[in-house]
């Protein structure tokens, strides 16, 4: 009976040790490679889009105290600081190690009936704290395909609701995030495998150096033949491949357009009703979300 | 919001024009109802004693066959095929069937629905709608997917509350989105579903003198402070500006008791400090379109603000909004 007992404690033991030392033997190798660049829009962009925050009357009222319109995040185009595009997530794609997730939590805010950040990356089994910083009713829903969804309400300011390892375990792209009290908001969530990734710089963090917006920067790579990927919500993707060794920084360009934008794939189909004047008329929309 | 100012009323405050006939109506099927729910309890409590289980008594299970019965029951069949026939499809037809004049008479505005938010879309001073699209649909910044490049668009106003003139015949062309929602405003007896793919019609007429600032200025109230509660008055908000003994400001005009419980209760303790007995407080405002159709999770914010206005402000409004609308993007000059 007691041998019996030693035997699947035993087990047990080498059980989680082997999962332990799993874990600790899947953080992948780091070195001393940077490369950066900045993102920006090939030919005329089109105008920066206005956000009505009306519904909600405390984001209106803070809002129209700073005469200030909200922008659309995801149609900014910077065309003093050379096009620059902010709220671009630029990684690294092939890269076939896993590492493990950083100790600190992503956070996401939420300041005015917007989120910040607008665009962020987090690596699988990565904290996420989701903090309220109005003190009106916030919804925060998640909506991933590979990962499971979350829906959860804030109703008062100062709220930091801190979601585990297990909220997004597997890497996924472009996970929208969405308020459903306030149907404009919206953010986008990267989950990765790997921590070679940035979000290029925006009016919000560019610490009022505007020579900044735009840009990125991707350090402590190992040295090697990489493909460097810039993924923007309206503007599509584009790719460059980069070759970097030890201690070595390398600085692309890439660029983003009315081509890449169309080539976004749609991935659903939906049927909305459009209406011209005095008459209704279905069609059938393909959706990029 | 607005139930809170009937002092007891069974109905909220009715302010349209049409609206007391639905009210009558209500009132009139209520009584009904009490006399058919006291003549059947009657008749249950009659059988209850009359049918009792009663040594030397067998029930009869074959149904009643007589002509007085049969005669009943059709008499009831024609009386209730009048009653549908006769007088519901003509009233009906009455009310659905005829639209208030086109055109300037009239103030048109679209709805649509969506989860979970109210959008109008004005025609603006040319009476005409521009465009929409579906594939100009931005969940952000264009909700409506209104085409702005459209010639009848330009003075168009897409707007999140909804702003209506009083004595002006009112004719909203209700549609959704996603899926299946209910326009419902309570103070004005108004309620449609709203369907995608479909748009339906509905109209009315605001009471002449029923303007939110007057609601506003007839609900101000000065509520002693040994009294106020904040959730109680927490969607009211100062009539004029509150001074603690320095002099400088802690509950400024327009501005509500706080943001939440914790805020307001301290801001109602630093009033009481200050030496102030009693606040003016006014509803922020008093009337609202909602949701009536459980439509999903946050059904229940699904409300929009609803502002009426003496014509001339309407019109005010509209010009307010496309100015505002047009310098939307100089606004960003920085970028």
């Amino acid at each position: 009976m007691i041998a019996k007992r030693c035997l699947l404690s035993g087990m047990v033991a080498a059980f989680v040790l082997t999962l332990l030392s799993n874990h600790a033997a899947a953080d992948g190798p780091k070195g001393t490679a940077v490369v950066k660049g900045k993102v920006v829009f090939d030919g005329e962009p089109g105008k920066t889009g206005v956000i009505s925050v009306n519904k909600d009357e405390y984001c209106k009222k803070q809002h129209a105290a700073k005469k200030q319109k909200v922008p659309d995040q995801g149609t900014i185009v910077y065309s003093k600081q050379g096009n620059a595009i902010p709220y671009t997530f630029v990684y690294i794609k092939n890269i076939k190690d896993r590492y493990d997730p950083p100790k600190q939590a992503a956070l996401i805010d939420q300041v005015g009936c917007v989120y910040k950040p607008h665009v962020f990356g987090m690596v699988a089994g990565q904290e996420l704290h989701i903090k309220s910083s109005d003190p009106t009713a916030h919804n925060i829903h998640a909506l991933p395909k590979k990962n499971s969804e979350f829906n959860i309400s804030q109703p008062t300011m100062g709220t930091l609701e801190r979601k585990g390892a297990q909220t997004f375990t597997r890497p996924e792209m472009a996970i929208k995030i969405k308020c459903d009290v306030h149907p404009w908001m919206n953010a986008w969530c990267h989950v990765m495998a790997h921590p070679f990734f940035d979000v290029t710089i925006s009016h919000e963090n560019d610490g009022k150096d505007k020579s900044k917006r735009g840009t990125f920067e991707i350090g402590q790579l190992p040295a090697g033949d990489y493909e460097v990927v810039a993924w923007h919500e309206k503007f599509g993707s584009v790719s460059q491949k980069v070759k970097v060794g030890d201690g070595e920084t390398k600085e692309i360009e890439l660029k983003l357009s009315k081509k890449t934008a169309s080539m976004a794939k749609p991935s659903r189909t939906v049927l909305v009703s459009a209406v011209k004047d005095g008459e209704v008329s279905g069609k059938e929309l393909a959706a990029s979300e | 919001m607005l139930a809170e100012y009937t002092n007891g009323g069974w109905l909220p405050p009715m302010l349209s024009e049409h609206g007391g006939d639905i009210d009558r109506l209500i009132t009139v099927l209520h009584w009904f109802m009490l006399l058919l729910f006291v003549g059947w309890g009657i008749f249950f409590v009659y059988c209850l004693v009359r049918f009792r289980q009663r040594t030397g008594h067998a029930a009869v299970y074959q149904p009643v066959k007589g002509k007085i019965s049969k005669y009943a029951e059709v008499g009831v069949g024609i009386f209730e095929a009048f009653l549908l026939i006769g007088l519901s499809m003509p009233v009906w037809d009455w009310y659905k069937n005829k639209p208030p004049g086109e055109g300037k008479e009239r103030c048109e505005i679209r709805v649509v629905g969506e989860q979970f938010q109210w959008n109008f879309h004005y025609p603006g001073p040319d009476g005409k709608f521009g465009r929409t699209d579906a594939s100009l649909i931005d969940t952000a910044s264009n909700p409506l997917g209104i085409d702005w490049e459209n010639e009848h668009a330009q003075d168009d106003v897409y707007s999140q509350e909804m702003h209506v003139p009083v004595g002006k015949d009112i004719y909203v062309r209700i549609t959704s989105k996603d899926v299946i929602h209910s326009f419902s405003i309570p103070s004005m007896r108004v309620k449609q579903d709203s369907i995608p793919g479909m748009e339906i019609p509905v109209w009315f007429k605001v009471k002449e003198d029923a303007t939110t600032d007057k609601l506003k200025e007839a609900m101000t109230e000065t509520y002693p402070i040994d009294k106020i509660k904040w959730r109680r008055l927490r969607h009211h908000v100062a009539v004029e500006d509150y001074q603690d003994k320095s002099g400088q400001v802690i509950l400024a005009k327009g501005d509500f008791l706080g943001n939440n419980y914790e805020q307001g209760s301290k801001l109602i303790d630093k009033l009481r400090e200050s030496d102030h007995t009693e606040l003016v407080l006014q509803p922020k405002n008093p009337l609202e379109v909602v949701c009536a159709q459980l439509c999903g999770n946050n059904h229940y914010t699904m409300k929009a603000q609803l502002i009426t206005h003496k014509p001339k402000g309407f019109d005010d409004w509209i010009d307010e909004m496309i100015k505002d609308r047009t310098a939307g993007s100089e606004m960003f000059e920085d970028f």
